[in-house]
Protein backbone atom coordinates (compact mmCIF):
# COMPACT_ATOMS: atom_id res chain seq x y z
CA UNK A 1 0.00 0.00 0.00
CA UNK A 2 0.80 3.34 -0.22
CA UNK A 3 0.08 6.61 1.25
CA UNK A 4 -0.26 9.18 -0.98
CA UNK A 5 -2.07 6.94 -3.45
CA UNK A 6 -4.67 6.41 -1.36
CA UNK A 7 -5.10 10.14 -0.20
CA UNK A 8 -5.15 11.37 -4.15
CA UNK A 9 -6.79 7.88 -5.97
CA UNK A 10 -10.43 9.26 -5.22
CA UNK A 11 -9.99 12.97 -6.06
CA UNK A 12 -10.75 13.93 -10.13
CA UNK A 13 -7.81 14.73 -11.20
CA UNK A 14 -9.28 18.87 -12.42
CA UNK A 15 -11.68 18.98 -8.90
CA UNK A 16 -9.72 21.81 -6.79
CA UNK A 17 -7.81 19.79 -3.90
CA UNK A 18 -6.21 22.82 -2.19
CA UNK A 19 -6.88 26.87 -1.98
CA UNK A 20 -4.65 28.68 -0.45
CA UNK A 21 -3.98 32.21 -0.16
CA UNK A 22 -2.66 32.69 -4.05
CA UNK A 23 -4.45 30.04 -5.80
CA UNK A 24 -5.80 26.66 -5.72
CA UNK A 25 -4.42 23.37 -7.06
CA UNK A 26 -5.73 20.68 -8.33
CA UNK A 27 -5.73 17.12 -8.13
CA UNK A 28 -3.69 16.58 -11.21
CA UNK A 29 -1.51 19.93 -9.43
CA UNK A 30 -0.67 17.73 -6.21
CA UNK A 31 -0.30 14.39 -7.87
CA UNK A 32 2.57 16.13 -10.01
CA UNK A 33 3.78 17.63 -7.08
CA UNK A 34 3.45 14.72 -5.29
CA UNK A 35 5.52 12.92 -8.16
CA UNK A 36 8.27 15.54 -8.41
CA UNK A 37 9.26 15.48 -4.51
CA UNK A 38 9.26 11.54 -4.85
CA UNK A 39 11.45 11.76 -7.86
CA UNK A 40 13.77 14.24 -6.13
CA UNK A 41 13.79 11.88 -2.78
CA UNK A 42 14.89 8.86 -4.77
CA UNK A 43 17.07 10.41 -7.02
CA UNK A 44 19.10 11.65 -4.09
CA UNK A 45 19.03 8.48 -2.63
CA UNK A 46 16.30 8.51 -0.17
CA UNK A 47 15.41 5.17 1.10
CA UNK A 48 12.19 3.85 2.59
CA UNK A 49 12.43 4.45 5.81
CA UNK A 50 14.61 7.36 6.25
CA UNK A 51 13.08 10.34 8.05
CA UNK A 52 12.25 14.07 6.49
CA UNK A 53 11.54 17.11 8.42
CA UNK A 54 8.92 19.45 6.96
CA UNK A 55 9.02 22.86 8.90
CA UNK A 56 6.48 25.21 7.05
CA UNK A 57 3.10 26.88 7.34
CA UNK A 58 0.71 24.80 6.18
CA UNK A 59 0.17 25.31 2.29
CA UNK A 60 1.54 24.27 -1.20
CA UNK A 61 4.90 23.45 -0.11
CA UNK A 62 3.83 21.40 3.05
CA UNK A 63 1.50 19.38 0.93
CA UNK A 64 3.39 18.49 -1.95
CA UNK A 65 6.68 17.27 0.34
CA UNK A 66 3.48 15.57 2.25
CA UNK A 67 2.69 13.97 -0.44
CA UNK A 68 6.15 13.46 -2.33
CA UNK A 69 7.48 11.92 0.59
CA UNK A 70 4.74 8.99 1.23
CA UNK A 71 4.95 8.30 -2.24
CA UNK A 72 8.37 7.77 -2.27
CA UNK A 73 8.13 5.75 1.31
CA UNK A 74 9.82 7.83 3.54
CA UNK A 75 8.89 8.86 6.34
CA UNK A 76 7.63 12.72 7.65
CA UNK A 77 8.52 14.46 10.54
CA UNK A 78 6.33 17.79 10.29
CA UNK A 79 6.69 20.28 13.13
CA UNK A 80 6.02 23.36 13.88
CA UNK A 81 6.68 26.36 11.92
CA UNK A 82 7.81 28.14 15.17
CA UNK A 83 9.62 25.26 16.65
CA UNK A 84 12.49 26.97 18.60
CA UNK A 85 16.54 25.85 18.03
CA UNK A 86 16.17 23.66 21.60
CA UNK A 87 13.54 21.31 20.60
CA UNK A 88 15.07 21.53 17.10
CA UNK A 89 18.58 19.84 18.17
CA UNK A 90 17.01 17.30 20.17
CA UNK A 91 14.19 16.45 17.66
CA UNK A 92 16.96 16.02 15.12
CA UNK A 93 19.40 14.55 17.05
CA UNK A 94 16.51 11.87 18.10
CA UNK A 95 15.31 11.23 14.20
CA UNK A 96 18.84 11.62 12.34
CA UNK A 97 16.94 12.67 9.29
CA UNK A 98 18.16 12.66 5.99
CA UNK A 99 16.02 15.14 4.35
CA UNK A 100 14.82 18.57 5.88
CA UNK A 101 12.05 20.96 3.79
CA UNK A 102 12.31 24.26 5.35
CA UNK A 103 10.44 27.61 5.10
CA UNK A 104 12.83 30.05 3.51
CA UNK A 105 12.11 32.53 6.28
CA UNK A 106 12.53 29.58 9.03
CA UNK A 107 15.78 28.36 7.49
CA UNK A 108 18.37 30.81 8.95
CA UNK A 109 17.44 30.17 12.25
CA UNK A 110 17.48 26.18 11.74
CA UNK A 111 20.75 26.41 9.76
CA UNK A 112 22.92 25.45 12.54
CA UNK A 113 21.38 22.56 13.55
CA UNK A 114 21.33 20.85 10.50
CA UNK A 115 24.23 19.39 10.20
CA UNK A 116 25.08 17.25 6.98
CA UNK A 117 20.92 17.28 6.59
CA UNK A 118 19.95 18.07 2.97
CA UNK A 119 18.10 21.38 3.36
CA UNK A 120 15.77 21.86 0.71
CA UNK A 121 14.04 25.18 1.09
CA UNK A 122 10.60 26.96 -0.04
CA UNK A 123 11.56 30.02 -2.40
CA UNK A 124 15.43 29.56 -3.05
CA UNK A 125 17.97 30.23 -1.08
CA UNK A 126 18.76 33.24 -0.39
CA UNK A 127 22.87 34.49 1.27
CA UNK A 128 23.70 32.52 3.83
CA UNK A 129 21.70 29.21 2.50
CA UNK A 130 23.87 28.72 -0.63
CA UNK A 131 24.29 25.31 0.05
CA UNK A 132 20.55 24.33 0.15
CA UNK A 133 18.51 23.23 -2.58
CA UNK A 134 15.42 25.53 -3.87
CA UNK A 135 12.18 23.85 -3.93
CA UNK A 136 11.81 25.32 -7.47
CA UNK A 137 14.45 22.91 -8.70
CA UNK A 138 12.54 20.14 -6.74
CA UNK A 139 9.17 21.46 -8.39
CA UNK A 140 10.84 20.97 -11.87
CA UNK A 141 12.22 18.02 -11.44
CA UNK A 142 10.53 15.85 -13.88
CA UNK A 143 9.02 13.29 -11.53
CA UNK A 144 7.14 11.68 -14.64
CA UNK A 145 6.83 7.92 -13.81
CA UNK A 146 8.15 8.41 -10.36
CA UNK A 147 7.33 4.67 -8.56
CA UNK A 148 4.33 5.06 -5.38
CA UNK A 149 6.66 2.84 -3.16
CA UNK A 150 5.22 -0.18 -1.45
CA UNK A 151 5.12 -0.13 1.82
CA UNK A 152 3.61 -2.96 4.50
CA UNK A 153 0.83 -1.95 6.78
CA UNK A 154 3.18 -1.29 9.66
CA UNK A 155 5.80 0.49 8.31
CA UNK A 156 6.09 4.26 9.47
CA UNK A 157 4.74 7.11 7.38
CA UNK A 158 5.04 10.00 10.04
CA UNK A 159 6.34 10.97 13.34
CA UNK A 160 4.27 13.33 14.95
CA UNK A 161 5.69 14.83 17.89
CA UNK A 162 3.61 16.96 20.82
CA UNK A 163 5.23 18.64 23.29
CA UNK A 164 4.70 16.83 26.58
CA UNK A 165 3.72 18.72 29.59
CA UNK A 166 7.21 18.23 31.30
CA UNK A 167 10.16 17.50 29.00
CA UNK A 168 11.59 17.21 25.42
CA UNK A 169 9.01 16.66 22.54
CA UNK A 170 8.07 12.97 22.06
CA UNK A 171 7.53 11.70 18.22
CA UNK A 172 4.84 9.28 18.09
CA UNK A 173 4.98 6.59 15.40
CA UNK A 174 2.39 6.43 13.09
CA UNK A 175 1.90 3.84 10.34
CA UNK A 176 0.76 3.84 7.00
CA UNK A 177 -2.32 1.78 8.46
CA UNK A 178 -2.64 3.70 11.27
CA UNK A 179 -3.50 6.92 8.98
CA UNK A 180 -5.92 5.03 6.58
CA UNK A 181 -8.00 3.34 9.36
CA UNK A 182 -8.42 6.75 11.21
CA UNK A 183 -9.23 8.46 7.90
CA UNK A 184 -12.04 5.84 6.65
CA UNK A 185 -13.06 6.34 10.02
CA UNK A 186 -13.60 9.85 10.48
CA UNK A 187 -15.04 10.17 6.72
CA UNK A 188 -17.87 7.69 8.02
CA UNK A 189 -18.64 9.38 10.80
CA UNK A 190 -18.76 13.01 9.56
CA UNK A 191 -20.21 11.86 6.31
CA UNK A 192 -17.44 14.05 4.54
CA UNK A 193 -17.91 13.53 0.32
CA UNK A 194 -16.29 15.25 -2.67
CA UNK A 195 -18.18 17.80 -2.02
CA UNK A 196 -17.39 19.10 0.96
CA UNK A 197 -14.69 21.89 1.52
CA UNK A 198 -12.80 22.21 5.07
CA UNK A 199 -11.47 25.56 6.46
CA UNK A 200 -8.26 24.46 7.93
CA UNK A 201 -7.02 27.08 10.06
CA UNK A 202 -5.25 24.72 12.32
CA UNK A 203 -1.52 23.43 11.59
CA UNK A 204 -0.70 20.47 9.59
CA UNK A 205 2.04 19.19 11.89
CA UNK A 206 -0.74 18.98 14.62
CA UNK A 207 -2.76 15.83 14.05
CA UNK A 208 -6.00 17.16 13.83
CA UNK A 209 -5.28 19.76 11.33
CA UNK A 210 -3.64 16.31 9.49
CA UNK A 211 -7.09 14.86 9.69
CA UNK A 212 -8.46 17.39 7.90
CA UNK A 213 -6.10 17.46 4.54
CA UNK A 214 -6.23 13.19 5.14
CA UNK A 215 -10.24 12.97 5.20
CA UNK A 216 -10.63 15.43 2.47
CA UNK A 217 -7.92 14.30 -0.01
CA UNK A 218 -9.27 11.09 0.38
CA UNK A 219 -12.83 11.97 -0.09
CA UNK A 220 -11.95 14.05 -3.09
CA UNK A 221 -12.80 17.01 -1.69
CA UNK A 222 -11.08 20.26 -0.68
CA UNK A 223 -9.45 22.21 2.04
CA UNK A 224 -8.68 25.63 2.64
CA UNK A 225 -5.76 26.79 4.10
CA UNK A 226 -5.92 29.93 5.89
CA UNK A 227 -3.26 31.13 8.57
CA UNK A 228 -4.86 34.48 9.45
CA UNK A 229 -7.18 33.36 12.22
CA UNK A 230 -5.89 36.36 14.21
CA UNK A 231 -8.34 38.55 12.36
CA UNK A 232 -11.29 36.05 13.14
CA UNK A 233 -13.42 37.87 10.77
CA UNK A 234 -11.37 37.32 7.58
CA UNK A 235 -11.47 33.43 7.84
CA UNK A 236 -15.57 33.55 8.42
CA UNK A 237 -15.62 35.72 4.87
CA UNK A 238 -13.42 33.71 3.45
CA UNK A 239 -15.42 30.36 4.99
CA UNK A 240 -18.60 32.30 2.36
CA UNK A 241 -16.43 33.14 -0.27
CA UNK A 242 -15.14 29.93 -0.74
CA UNK A 243 -18.62 28.00 0.27
CA UNK A 244 -17.03 25.91 3.01
CA UNK A 245 -19.27 23.55 4.08
CA UNK A 246 -17.01 22.74 7.42
CA UNK A 247 -15.06 24.05 9.93
CA UNK A 248 -12.92 22.00 12.52
CA UNK A 249 -11.18 24.22 15.66
CA UNK A 250 -9.97 23.74 19.23
CA UNK A 251 -11.90 25.01 22.02
CA UNK A 252 -9.72 28.14 22.31
CA UNK A 253 -10.87 29.17 18.42
CA UNK A 254 -14.42 28.53 19.14
CA UNK A 255 -14.27 30.72 22.53
CA UNK A 256 -12.69 33.86 19.92
CA UNK A 257 -15.04 33.29 17.70
CA UNK A 258 -18.08 33.19 19.70
CA UNK A 259 -16.55 36.47 21.52
CA UNK A 260 -14.82 38.25 19.55
CA UNK A 261 -16.22 37.99 15.94
CA UNK A 262 -18.93 38.44 13.52
CA UNK A 263 -19.82 34.83 13.85
CA UNK A 264 -23.35 35.79 15.31
CA UNK A 265 -24.15 38.05 12.64
CA UNK A 266 -22.76 36.02 9.51
CA UNK A 267 -24.76 33.97 7.62
CA UNK A 268 -23.57 30.49 6.06
CA UNK A 269 -25.43 29.13 3.55
CA UNK A 270 -22.90 26.30 2.38
CA UNK A 271 -22.06 25.64 5.66
CA UNK A 272 -22.93 21.60 6.92
CA UNK A 273 -20.99 21.27 10.10
CA UNK A 274 -18.62 22.54 12.20
CA UNK A 275 -16.15 20.13 14.24
CA UNK A 276 -14.41 20.87 17.49
CA UNK A 277 -11.79 18.96 19.06
CA UNK A 278 -8.09 19.14 21.11
CA UNK A 279 -9.84 20.09 24.72
CA UNK A 280 -12.77 20.37 26.36
CA UNK A 281 -15.14 23.29 24.99
CA UNK A 282 -17.20 24.68 28.26
CA UNK A 283 -20.82 23.80 27.93
CA UNK A 284 -21.64 27.92 27.93
CA UNK A 285 -19.56 27.82 24.60
CA UNK A 286 -21.42 24.62 23.21
CA UNK A 287 -24.88 26.45 23.77
CA UNK A 288 -23.57 29.22 22.26
CA UNK A 289 -22.67 27.76 18.94
CA UNK A 290 -26.17 25.95 18.59
CA UNK A 291 -27.71 29.03 19.10
CA UNK A 292 -24.86 30.93 16.31
CA UNK A 293 -25.03 27.99 13.80
CA UNK A 294 -28.78 27.52 13.87
CA UNK A 295 -29.35 24.05 11.99
CA UNK A 296 -25.99 23.15 11.80
CA UNK A 297 -24.37 19.93 12.55
CA UNK A 298 -21.66 20.47 15.57
CA UNK A 299 -19.17 17.50 16.30
CA UNK A 300 -17.53 17.35 19.50
CA UNK A 301 -14.30 15.12 19.42
CA UNK A 302 -11.99 13.41 21.38
CA UNK A 303 -8.95 11.58 20.47
CA UNK A 304 -4.85 11.53 20.76
CA UNK A 305 -1.90 11.74 18.67
CA UNK A 306 -1.06 8.21 20.36
CA UNK A 307 -4.50 7.08 18.46
CA UNK A 308 -3.50 8.93 14.77
CA UNK A 309 -6.11 11.71 15.58
CA UNK A 310 -9.71 10.34 16.63
CA UNK A 311 -10.69 8.41 19.17
CA UNK A 312 -14.96 9.58 19.77
CA UNK A 313 -17.45 11.26 18.75
CA UNK A 314 -20.41 12.56 19.76
CA UNK A 315 -23.37 12.45 17.61
CA UNK A 316 -25.10 16.57 16.72
CA UNK A 317 -28.45 14.59 17.52
CA UNK A 318 -27.33 14.03 21.33
CA UNK A 319 -25.73 17.36 21.85
CA UNK A 320 -28.79 18.60 23.56
CA UNK A 321 -29.01 15.68 26.04
CA UNK A 322 -25.53 14.58 26.69
CA UNK A 323 -24.02 17.98 27.21
CA UNK A 324 -20.16 17.45 28.29
CA UNK A 325 -19.83 13.82 26.93
CA UNK A 326 -17.20 12.99 24.41
CA UNK A 327 -19.76 10.38 23.54
CA UNK A 328 -18.30 6.72 21.63
CA UNK A 329 -15.80 5.31 19.84
CA UNK A 330 -15.30 5.81 16.29
CA UNK A 331 -15.65 3.16 13.83
CA UNK A 332 -13.55 0.53 14.14
CA UNK A 333 -12.58 1.96 17.82
CA UNK A 334 -13.05 -0.18 20.73
CA UNK A 335 -13.02 2.08 23.78
CA UNK A 336 -13.43 0.99 27.57
CA UNK A 337 -12.96 2.89 30.65
CA UNK A 338 -11.16 0.55 33.09
CA UNK A 339 -10.73 0.54 36.72
CA UNK A 340 -6.72 0.32 38.67
CA UNK A 341 -7.17 -3.29 38.22
CA UNK A 342 -8.70 -3.38 34.69
CA UNK A 343 -12.18 -4.21 34.89
CA UNK A 344 -14.81 -1.61 33.26
CA UNK A 345 -16.06 0.88 35.33
CA UNK A 346 -19.95 0.80 36.33
CA UNK A 347 -21.63 4.20 35.46
CA UNK A 348 -20.98 6.84 37.28
CA UNK A 349 -17.46 5.16 38.61
CA UNK A 350 -14.23 7.24 37.58
CA UNK A 351 -11.66 5.01 35.15
CA UNK A 352 -9.07 5.17 32.49
CA UNK A 353 -9.98 5.06 29.01
CA UNK A 354 -8.71 2.83 26.91
CA UNK A 355 -8.96 2.19 23.00
CA UNK A 356 -8.31 -0.47 20.95
CA UNK A 357 -8.36 -0.16 16.83
CA UNK A 358 -6.26 0.22 13.38
CA UNK A 359 -5.24 3.53 14.70
CA UNK A 360 -3.64 3.19 17.95
CA UNK A 361 -0.33 4.00 16.68
CA UNK A 362 3.26 1.75 17.09
CA UNK A 363 4.20 3.58 20.22
CA UNK A 364 6.90 6.22 20.92
CA UNK A 365 9.91 6.89 18.42
CA UNK A 366 12.88 5.86 20.45
CA UNK A 367 11.34 5.57 24.01
CA UNK A 368 10.88 2.40 25.05
CA UNK A 369 9.89 3.08 28.74
CA UNK A 370 7.10 5.85 27.61
CA UNK A 371 6.03 3.08 25.10
CA UNK A 372 5.56 0.59 27.80
CA UNK A 373 3.73 2.99 30.02
CA UNK A 374 1.20 4.03 27.35
CA UNK A 375 1.06 0.93 24.73
CA UNK A 376 0.15 -2.51 26.41
CA UNK A 377 -1.61 -5.64 24.82
CA UNK A 378 -2.46 -3.84 21.66
CA UNK A 379 -4.36 -1.41 23.73
CA UNK A 380 -3.58 2.31 24.03
CA UNK A 381 -3.71 3.68 27.67
CA UNK A 382 -4.63 7.11 26.95
CA UNK A 383 -3.97 8.60 31.18
CA UNK A 384 -7.63 10.53 30.78
CA UNK A 385 -9.93 10.01 33.56
CA UNK A 386 -13.76 9.42 32.47
CA UNK A 387 -16.75 7.63 33.46
CA UNK A 388 -19.29 6.30 31.18
CA UNK A 389 -23.24 6.41 31.96
CA UNK A 390 -26.23 3.85 31.20
CA UNK A 391 -25.85 4.40 27.60
CA UNK A 392 -22.27 4.14 27.27
CA UNK A 393 -21.38 7.58 26.74
CA UNK A 394 -18.11 8.81 27.85
CA UNK A 395 -17.57 12.28 29.98
CA UNK A 396 -13.77 13.14 30.62
CA UNK A 397 -13.59 13.76 33.86
CA UNK A 398 -10.10 16.02 34.25
CA UNK A 399 -6.80 15.46 33.86
CA UNK A 400 -5.87 13.72 36.43
CA UNK A 401 -3.44 16.20 37.96
CA UNK A 402 -5.90 19.40 37.28
CA UNK A 403 -7.63 19.54 40.58
CA UNK A 404 -7.64 21.88 43.40
CA UNK A 405 -7.76 20.96 46.67
CA UNK A 406 -10.12 23.73 48.60
CA UNK A 407 -11.02 22.77 52.29
CA UNK A 408 -10.11 18.77 52.00
CA UNK A 409 -12.07 18.47 49.54
CA UNK A 410 -10.83 18.13 45.27
CA UNK A 411 -12.64 20.57 43.12
CA UNK A 412 -12.37 20.10 39.49
CA UNK A 413 -10.73 23.04 37.34
CA UNK A 414 -12.75 22.16 34.62
CA UNK A 415 -15.65 22.46 36.45
CA UNK A 416 -14.41 26.21 38.03
CA UNK A 417 -13.32 27.02 34.72
CA UNK A 418 -17.06 26.16 33.15
CA UNK A 419 -18.61 28.13 36.03
CA UNK A 420 -16.33 31.17 35.06
CA UNK A 421 -16.75 31.31 31.69
CA UNK A 422 -20.84 30.94 32.14
CA UNK A 423 -20.54 34.85 33.03
CA UNK A 424 -19.90 35.89 29.36
CA UNK A 425 -17.66 38.55 31.23
CA UNK A 426 -15.06 36.19 29.42
CA UNK A 427 -13.16 34.65 26.25
CA UNK A 428 -10.90 32.57 28.58
CA UNK A 429 -10.79 31.08 31.56
CA UNK A 430 -7.94 28.71 33.47
CA UNK A 431 -8.23 27.89 37.30
CA UNK A 432 -5.46 26.64 38.97
CA UNK A 433 -4.82 26.06 43.11
CA UNK A 434 -2.46 27.73 45.66
CA UNK A 435 -1.42 27.41 48.91
CA UNK A 436 -3.54 29.46 51.80
CA UNK A 437 -3.38 29.13 55.41
CA UNK A 438 -7.18 28.20 56.02
CA UNK A 439 -8.13 26.12 52.81
CA UNK A 440 -5.13 24.09 52.50
CA UNK A 441 -5.31 25.43 49.07
CA UNK A 442 -7.40 28.35 47.29
CA UNK A 443 -8.38 28.84 43.76
CA UNK A 444 -6.81 31.27 41.59
CA UNK A 445 -8.27 31.90 37.92
CA UNK A 446 -6.76 33.87 35.41
CA UNK A 447 -8.77 35.24 32.86
CA UNK A 448 -9.18 36.84 29.72
CA UNK A 449 -12.23 39.43 29.47
CA UNK A 450 -14.00 40.05 26.49
CA UNK A 451 -13.51 42.99 27.33
CA UNK A 452 -10.77 44.89 29.38
CA UNK A 453 -13.07 47.66 29.78
CA UNK A 454 -15.70 46.48 31.53
CA UNK A 455 -15.47 47.58 35.03
CA UNK A 456 -14.22 46.03 38.17
CA UNK A 457 -13.71 42.74 36.10
CA UNK A 458 -12.61 41.24 38.93
CA UNK A 459 -15.81 41.94 41.23
CA UNK A 460 -17.85 40.73 38.66
CA UNK A 461 -16.38 37.35 38.16
CA UNK A 462 -16.78 37.03 41.93
CA UNK A 463 -19.97 38.06 42.65
CA UNK A 464 -20.77 35.44 40.09
CA UNK A 465 -19.04 32.93 40.94
CA UNK A 466 -20.71 33.02 44.45
CA UNK A 467 -24.04 32.59 42.99
CA UNK A 468 -22.87 29.40 41.85
CA UNK A 469 -19.99 28.02 43.86
CA UNK A 470 -19.53 26.90 47.45
CA UNK A 471 -17.30 29.88 49.52
CA UNK A 472 -14.48 28.02 49.53
CA UNK A 473 -14.63 27.16 45.71
CA UNK A 474 -14.68 30.68 44.91
CA UNK A 475 -11.88 32.26 43.39
CA UNK A 476 -9.93 33.65 46.18
CA UNK A 477 -7.67 35.67 43.24
CA UNK A 478 -8.43 36.40 39.83
CA UNK A 479 -5.86 37.75 37.38
CA UNK A 480 -6.92 38.90 34.26
CA UNK A 481 -4.56 38.75 30.82
CA UNK A 482 -4.77 39.67 27.50
CA UNK A 483 -4.64 36.00 26.89
CA UNK A 484 -3.56 32.37 28.07
CA UNK A 485 -0.36 30.88 27.32
CA UNK A 486 -0.78 27.99 24.46
CA UNK A 487 1.32 25.07 23.21
CA UNK A 488 1.02 25.37 18.87
CA UNK A 489 -2.32 23.37 19.04
CA UNK A 490 -3.88 25.95 20.99
CA UNK A 491 -3.64 23.99 24.82
CA UNK A 492 -3.78 26.03 27.59
CA UNK A 493 -0.63 25.77 29.52
CA UNK A 494 -1.52 24.94 32.85
CA UNK A 495 2.16 24.81 34.42
CA UNK A 496 3.31 27.98 32.81
CA UNK A 497 0.37 29.66 34.86
CA UNK A 498 1.06 27.78 38.35
CA UNK A 499 4.97 28.60 37.66
CA UNK A 500 3.99 32.14 37.18
CA UNK A 501 1.43 32.32 39.64
CA UNK A 502 4.56 31.93 42.31
CA UNK A 503 5.72 35.28 41.56
CA UNK A 504 2.04 37.31 41.42
CA UNK A 505 1.05 39.23 44.07
CA UNK A 506 -1.86 38.99 46.12
CA UNK A 507 -3.55 42.06 44.58
CA UNK A 508 -2.96 41.02 41.28
CA UNK B 1 0.26 61.97 19.66
CA UNK B 2 1.64 59.63 16.55
CA UNK B 3 5.21 59.09 17.55
CA UNK B 4 4.49 58.98 20.85
CA UNK B 5 1.64 56.15 20.19
CA UNK B 6 3.85 54.37 17.94
CA UNK B 7 6.89 54.15 20.12
CA UNK B 8 4.77 52.70 23.14
CA UNK B 9 2.77 50.31 20.97
CA UNK B 10 6.53 49.04 19.74
CA UNK B 11 7.87 48.76 23.14
CA UNK B 12 4.58 46.48 24.24
CA UNK B 13 5.03 44.07 20.93
CA UNK B 14 8.73 43.85 21.86
CA UNK B 15 8.34 42.98 25.21
CA UNK B 16 4.81 40.88 24.92
CA UNK B 17 6.19 38.98 21.84
CA UNK B 18 9.58 39.41 21.31
CA UNK B 19 10.77 39.08 24.65
CA UNK B 20 12.88 42.11 24.09
CA UNK B 21 14.76 40.85 20.86
CA UNK B 22 14.18 43.63 18.28
CA UNK B 23 15.75 41.27 15.60
CA UNK B 24 14.08 42.33 12.55
CA UNK B 25 10.88 44.31 13.58
CA UNK B 26 10.43 47.21 11.70
CA UNK B 27 7.58 49.68 12.13
CA UNK B 28 6.04 47.77 8.96
CA UNK B 29 6.53 44.89 9.72
CA UNK B 30 3.63 42.59 8.59
CA UNK B 31 2.44 40.26 12.19
CA UNK B 32 0.99 38.13 10.08
CA UNK B 33 3.65 37.79 7.46
CA UNK B 34 6.62 37.38 9.63
CA UNK B 35 4.60 35.09 12.34
CA UNK B 36 5.13 37.54 15.09
CA UNK B 37 1.71 37.53 16.46
CA UNK B 38 -1.20 34.69 16.93
CA UNK B 39 -5.29 34.46 17.46
CA UNK B 40 -4.84 34.96 21.14
CA UNK B 41 -1.09 37.09 20.78
CA UNK B 42 -3.89 39.98 19.14
CA UNK B 43 -6.42 39.82 21.65
CA UNK B 44 -3.38 40.45 24.43
CA UNK B 45 -2.51 43.77 21.67
CA UNK B 46 -6.08 44.36 21.99
CA UNK B 47 -6.39 44.53 25.54
CA UNK B 48 -3.90 46.54 25.80
CA UNK B 49 -5.00 49.15 23.69
CA UNK B 50 -8.46 49.04 24.83
CA UNK B 51 -6.74 49.59 28.40
CA UNK B 52 -3.89 52.12 27.80
CA UNK B 53 -5.96 53.89 25.28
CA UNK B 54 -9.78 54.09 26.91
CA UNK B 55 -11.38 52.62 23.85
CA UNK B 56 -13.25 49.99 22.87
CA UNK B 57 -12.14 48.12 19.90
CA UNK B 58 -15.31 46.37 17.95
CA UNK B 59 -14.86 42.92 16.46
CA UNK B 60 -15.11 44.35 12.74
CA UNK B 61 -12.40 46.57 13.53
CA UNK B 62 -9.78 43.68 13.84
CA UNK B 63 -8.61 43.91 10.57
CA UNK B 64 -5.06 43.56 8.96
CA UNK B 65 -5.44 47.22 7.49
CA UNK B 66 -5.81 48.61 11.33
CA UNK B 67 -3.26 46.07 13.10
CA UNK B 68 -1.06 44.12 10.81
CA UNK B 69 1.63 46.35 11.61
CA UNK B 70 3.40 48.91 14.50
CA UNK B 71 2.51 51.79 11.89
CA UNK B 72 -0.89 50.68 10.93
CA UNK B 73 -2.25 50.03 14.83
CA UNK B 74 -0.28 53.61 15.78
CA UNK B 75 -2.57 54.87 12.67
CA UNK B 76 -5.62 53.47 13.67
CA UNK B 77 -5.42 54.29 17.43
CA UNK B 78 -4.61 57.63 17.14
CA UNK B 79 -7.67 57.85 14.50
CA UNK B 80 -9.61 56.92 17.02
CA UNK B 81 -8.19 59.05 20.05
CA UNK B 82 -8.84 62.18 17.69
CA UNK B 83 -12.39 60.91 17.27
CA UNK B 84 -13.46 60.16 20.35
CA UNK B 85 -11.68 63.44 22.71
CA UNK B 86 -12.01 66.21 20.08
CA UNK B 87 -10.32 68.63 22.91
CA UNK B 88 -7.78 66.29 23.30
CA UNK B 89 -4.97 68.49 22.80
CA UNK B 90 -6.39 71.71 25.33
Amino acid sequence: MNLCRYLLEKGDASAPALLTANRSYTYADLAKAAASVAGYLTESGGRKGERVLLASEGGFFWVSVYLGVAQAGLVCVPLPSKIGPTELKAIVSSVEPRFAFLEQKLAPKLLSEMGSIKLIVDGGPSAPLAEATSFNDVESFCGHGAQFMELDPDDLAALMFTSGSTGLPRGTMVSVRNIIANTDSINEYLGIMAADRIMAILPFHYCFGASLLHTHLRAGGSVVVDSRFMYPDLVLERMVQTKCTGFAGVPSHYQILLRRSSLRRMSFPHLRYVQQAGGHLAPTFVNALREALPGKQIFIMYGQTEATARLAYLPPELLATKQGAIGRAIPGVTLEVLDDRGRPVLPGQIGEIVARGENVTLGYWRDENETAKCFRDDRLYTGDLATVDEEGLIYIVDRAKDFVKCGGQRVSCRMLEDVLLESDLLVEAAVVGFPDEVLGEAVRAFVVPCNRNTDSIRDKVIEHCRRRLPPQQVPKEVITRGSLPKNSSGKVLKQSLREHGMSVGRHA
Amino acid sequence: MHAEITSELRKFVLDTFLLGQAAHLTDDSSFMEEGLIDSTGILELVSFIEERYAMQIADDELTPDNFDSINRVATFVSAKVATQSPHASA
